[in-house]
């Protein structure tokens, strides 16, 4: 130990052994030890530790550095040249297996590709918006005893408010809306009446345009929306509208109001969570001018300064509430601030940044389908999947091509090739065939985008910027060393002598890698089946479950009724008695067409309030529906219905009641300072029927009669006979332009516009369907080629045992034996992971289908039935051969 | 005239070399330097410079014995060529001509 201490440090050797040239490093060596022994006498061991090191530093200069590359004097574009051309014989050779091969990652690849450019679609929401990371949403998180919830909607006198309040604010706008079944007319050049229904209308404040930041492509888009009665319209409706004509300074008619176009602005972007076709100004209207701040009807964005802090801003909030909420709150709840907000209740105001809002799953814009963050995930997780499987495909074809490669490499090594050239070799070959299944891929895309987008609901294209050019390329790099690596160091370690001797067996070489990597593959395949088979269950269980009516046959017809309140009355007699109606019933509610409202309700004599979702409802509606009566009367024309009220079964189990018929429940409201109850009478009870989408369950439900609003009407709903569809329909519109032909006739069927509220569930599921069907595919591909090359492993042993006098169906059983163990391993392995994923997923149902271990014996079993059948067609084929082909080589 | 052209550095290991009269290998023709002249040199300096000039003509090289204090290793010995001794001398005569063609008065200046 002592001398070694005193002894250069071998690493220093080393070192210096590695980087000289061997024709100097001899005597420089020796040069090294004897000036490090004189510095020890001389100096001390430290310091002459320290020269040496000095000394070895300085020895690294390009006159002693030895040359790194594996033989020098070859140009290295010949040997590129040479590398090339025996990858691409190599491959060409072996034409199945570049195919095989090439076709398993040009899939991986694509699926990948596409996936990529949904989630990159999904994150570039509203990054278009010019100052996007300065725009806030302001939500409201309001607290209750109850627990917090967080809502969209604000006071829009916080928009004049907060700039005046908060230097940091550079501006802010209040918008309400969307409303949809609005009818709008123009007069064309003729002075023809031109009628439209238009969805997606915003009533906006003046700021709205430079919030956003949204080109104006005429008007002012300072004052567009400053004086009442004024229109902006997007781009495409102005196009819809006016057609080839200037729309500026023309009249429209909205909401029974003219209003002059003041402005056309460019439509939102398509990745934005803004859509609107117009703006009317928010000055039109009158309650939007009155300051209030407990009416919480619309939304309410802020642009801060460059320099301001979000979170700053959010802290300054609290006070802001105490300032101009809580006087108008004290009066209303007679309770002093303080006391309420000890209670447990409160408001508080959140800044949700503008690009964040598309994928937060509380759904804060209102305006389109939000984005969910779990899809995206679930997506990108998938594609992972995917590609993996590909890549495992690859490694798994390559290595299990040694045995024919061994004696290349074994003749190329004794010619004198180094094993780094052997490496570049094989690398260069993966390289080519990972190039062109990337092109393969783009072909691929650019096949399916189509389809996909119709899938996905999404506008996508393959976009050939610099960016993703270069992405490709370096992807296309990443893919072919990541599944060309470790194939080529195992192909290039080959010993010689072995290979070429003879008794180059590469049986255990490797195998515990590719049997990993197939019960990897196998995991995968039978994760992705299980959430296909279980989504796919799910969807159905959806569309078949009893809803508590009848969603067939019903045709519902839109337009505010309301504004003509003598046309829609009169419409529903005369389509009552169509041949083709069944009944016919109008409402101001119907589920997929107008939402629930939720009131506070008490039973008489108790002050326990009590939330409850709250429709209006017209004469004979619940009939037409189909809804079950099971206790008192339901509404009808011949009874004065304004202060009677049905319950549904839950809403009744709520109150409590024991002999509700006749009973009275006040609503509670809070006017202007005052708690109003309105009592109502219980005329009817109703059996529990979804009201909602079935993500929710079933809550207490009262429904209010439309007598109590004049007979008002949203929608009317049509029962058709069956087997009269079309006429049913063809004859209501009938009816309806002989009595109100001046405007558009819009109707949809509600089963279908049910069934949209699914719609992502459906896609989810779509989605599943291939790509599980995808990875089934390509663990084919590569089961295949292995089972092959597994079987040829094993021919001589085959001819023995057939010699012997083993039957084929030994045989088989023998080489089944491997790939089942494989297959179970993996399904056991799966079993966990799918099961935990599906529970999750299955937990955003309120009804919901029970997991079934069957669903995931059924995916264990279909990929071992594919897995028996591939490697069947292989072992069939070699234990029926004449066992001499095997043999006469020894 | 060109071609016998070396640098200072080269000069001084020649000359060194030169100095040291068969007992010329790495380690001595540094100390030899070093002690002279009173100036480090870096044995990767040293190593390429001796290459070079062997490469070049000037120097050749044979190995000497190996010795336990040199790790087994042998002492790589220098001697001058004739044609490096030519070159010195070369060097020589054309400093000493430029030396004669200076004019005192530069060098009382100061």
């Amino acid at each position: 130990m002592n001398r070694d201490k005193k002894r250069p440090p071998l690493f220093a050797l080393r070192l210096l052994k590695w980087f000289c040239k061997p024709e100097y490093h001899a005597d420089i060596e020796g040069d090294l030890i004897e000036s490090f022994e004189e510095n020890k006498e001389a100096k001390g061991i430290a310091k002459a530790k320290w020269l040496l090191f000095n000394d070895l530093l300085q020895l690294f200069r390009p006159g002693i550095l030895r040359s790194f590359s594996p033989i020098s004097g070859l140009s290295s574009t010949g040997l590129w040249k040479s590398n090339l051309k025996s990858a691409i014989r190599t491959l060409i050779k072996r034409k199945e297996y570049s195919i095989v091969n090439s076709l398993g990652l040009s899939l991986g690849i694509a699926s990948t590709l596409l996936v990529l450019l949904y989630v990159q679609d999904e994150f570039s929401y509203d990054k278009s918006i010019p100052n996007a990371d300065q725009i806030f949403k302001l939500v409201e998180e309001r607290k209750t005893p109850e627990g917090t919830t967080t809502r969209r909607y604000v006071p829009y006198s916080f928009a004049r408010t907060i700039p005046q309040d908060f230097p940091d604010v550079a501006d802010a706008t209040a918008f309400s809306g969307p409303y949809g079944g609005q009818q709008v007319w123009v007069n064309n050049e003729q002075g023809q009446r031109l009628n439209f229904l238009e969805d997606n209308a915003l009533i906006a404040d003046n700021q709205f345009l430079s919030v956003f930041g949204l080109r104006m492509l005429a008007g002012d888009p300072k004052n567009a929306l400053k004086e009442p009665n004024s229109i902006v319209l997007t781009e495409s409706t102005a196009r819809r509208l006016f057609g080839e004509t200037n729309p500026l300074g023309q009249f429209i008619s909205a909401a029974e109001k003219k209003s002059v176009v003041t402005g056309i602005c460019e439509d939102p972007p398509e990745n934005s969570h803004l859509k609107f076709s117009y703006l009317v100004s928010s000055s039109s209207v009158t309650w939007f001018n009155q300051e209030n701040f407990t009416l919480k009807y619309t939304h309410l964005y802020l642009r801060l300064h460059p320099q301001a802090k979000a979170a700053q801003l959010e802290a300054k909030f609290p006070e802001m509430v105490k300032t101009h909420m809580s006087a108008e709150i004290e009066r209303i709840n007679q309770l002093s601030w303080e006391a309420y907000q000890a209670a447990g209740n409160g408001f508080t105001y959140k800044l949700k940044p503008l690009t964040s809002i598309h994928l937060d799953s509380a759904d804060f814009g209102g305006m389109k389908a939000g984005g969910s963050i779990v899809t995206v995930r679930i997506m990108l997780a998938i594609a992972v999947l995917i590609f993996c499987i590909a890549c495992v495909n690859f490694i798994n074809l390559a290595t299990a091509r040694s045995t024919e490669r061994a004696l290349e490499v074994g003749v190329r090594k004794v010619m004198g090739s180094h094993r780094t050239q052997l490496v570049a070799q094989f690398l260069t070959e993966s390289l080519i065939l990972s190039f062109i299944s990337l092109f393969i891929a783009l072909g691929l895309v650019l096949l399916a985008l189509s389809y996909f987008n119709e899938l996905t609901n999404k506008q996508l294209i393959l976009n050939p910027d610099i960016i993703s050019i270069t992405g490709l390329i370096v992807a296309g790099i990443l893919v072919g060393l990541l599944a060309g690596i470790y194939p080529a160091f195992a192909l290039s370690s080959f010993k010689p002598i072995a290979v070429l001797k003879g008794n180059f067996s590469t049986q255990n070489k490797g195998k515990w890698l590719r049997n990993g990597l197939v019960v990897f593959q196998f995991w995968i395949a039978i994760i992705l089946i299980t959430c296909t088979l279980v989504i796919q269950k799910q969807v159905d269980f959806l569309a078949s479950k009893d809803l508590g009516f009848d969603k067939e046959q019903l045709m519902v017809i839109e337009g505010t009724f309301d504004r003509k309140g003598n046309f829609a009355k009169p419409f529903l007699n005369e389509i009552k008695n169509l041949p083709q109606v069944k009944a016919a019933a109008g409402t101001m509610w119907l589920q997929g067409f107008r939402g629930t409202q939720m009131e506070d309700y008490e039973t008489e004599g108790s002050d326990q309030e009590l939330n409850m979702a709250s429709v209006v409802l017209g004469d004979g509606f619940a009939e037409v529906m189909g809804l079950e009566l099971i206790d008192g009367a339901l509404f009808s024309q011949s009874t004065t219905d304004s202060s009677m009220i049905l319950l549904n079964e839950t809403a009744l189990k709520r109150l409590g009641l024991d002999d509700p018929i006749g009973k009275k429940v006040a609503m509670v409201n809070q006017e202007k300072g005052a708690t109003i109850k309105t009592y109502y009478t219980i005329k009817g009870i109703v059996k529990d029927f979804h009201y909602q989408s079935l993500h929710d369950e079933i809550g207490p439900l009262v429904m209010l009669s439309n007598e109590l609003y004049a007979e008002r009407m949203w929608v009317i709903a049509a029962r058709l006979n069956t087997g009269m569809t079309r006429a049913g329909a063809q004859a209501i519109e009938e009816k309806w332009q002989t009595l109100l032909p001046d405007l558009p006739f819009n109707f949809r069927f509600l089963d279908q516009v049910l069934d949209n509220r699914y719609k992502t569930e459906r896609h989810t599921s779509q989605v599943f369907s291939i790509f599980s069907g995808l990875s089934i595919f390509i663990s084919i591909i590569g089961l295949f080629a292995l089972s092959a090359y597994t079987v040829s492993l094993r021919a001589k042993e085959i001819g023995i045992r057939k010699v012997v006098g083993a039957s084929v169906s030994t045989i088989l059983k023998l080489l089944f034996k491997n790939f089942s163990a494989m297959v179970l391993l993996a399904f056991l392995l799966a079993f966990p992971v799918g099961w935990y994923a599906m529970e999750n997923w299955l937990n955003d149902f309120a009804y919901r289908i029970v997991l079934s271990p069957l669903t995931f014996i059924l995916a264990g079993g279909l990929i071992l039935i594919v897995t028996w059948c591939t490697v069947g067609y292989q072992s069939f084929k070699a234990a029926r051969i004449n066992p001499i082909r095997h043999l006469k080589n020894e | 005239m060109g071609k016998f052209q070396i640098g200072e550095f080269e000069e001084v290991v020649l000359l060194t070399v030169g100095i040291l009269h068969g007992n010329a290998y790495g380690v001595t023709i540094r100390k030899e330097i070093e002690e002279r002249l009173g100036r480090t040199v870096s044995v990767g300096a040293l190593q390429i410079t001796l290459r070079r000039m062997e490469e070049k003509g000037y120097l050749k090289s044979n190995h000497g014995e190996k010795t336990e204090k040199r790790g087994g290793r042998p002492k790589l010995y220098f001697t001058i060529t004739p044609y490096g001794k030519k070159t010195i001398a070369h060097t020589r005569e054309t400093r000493n001509s430029l030396w004669e063609a200076l004019p005192n008065l530069v060098l009382n200046l100061d």
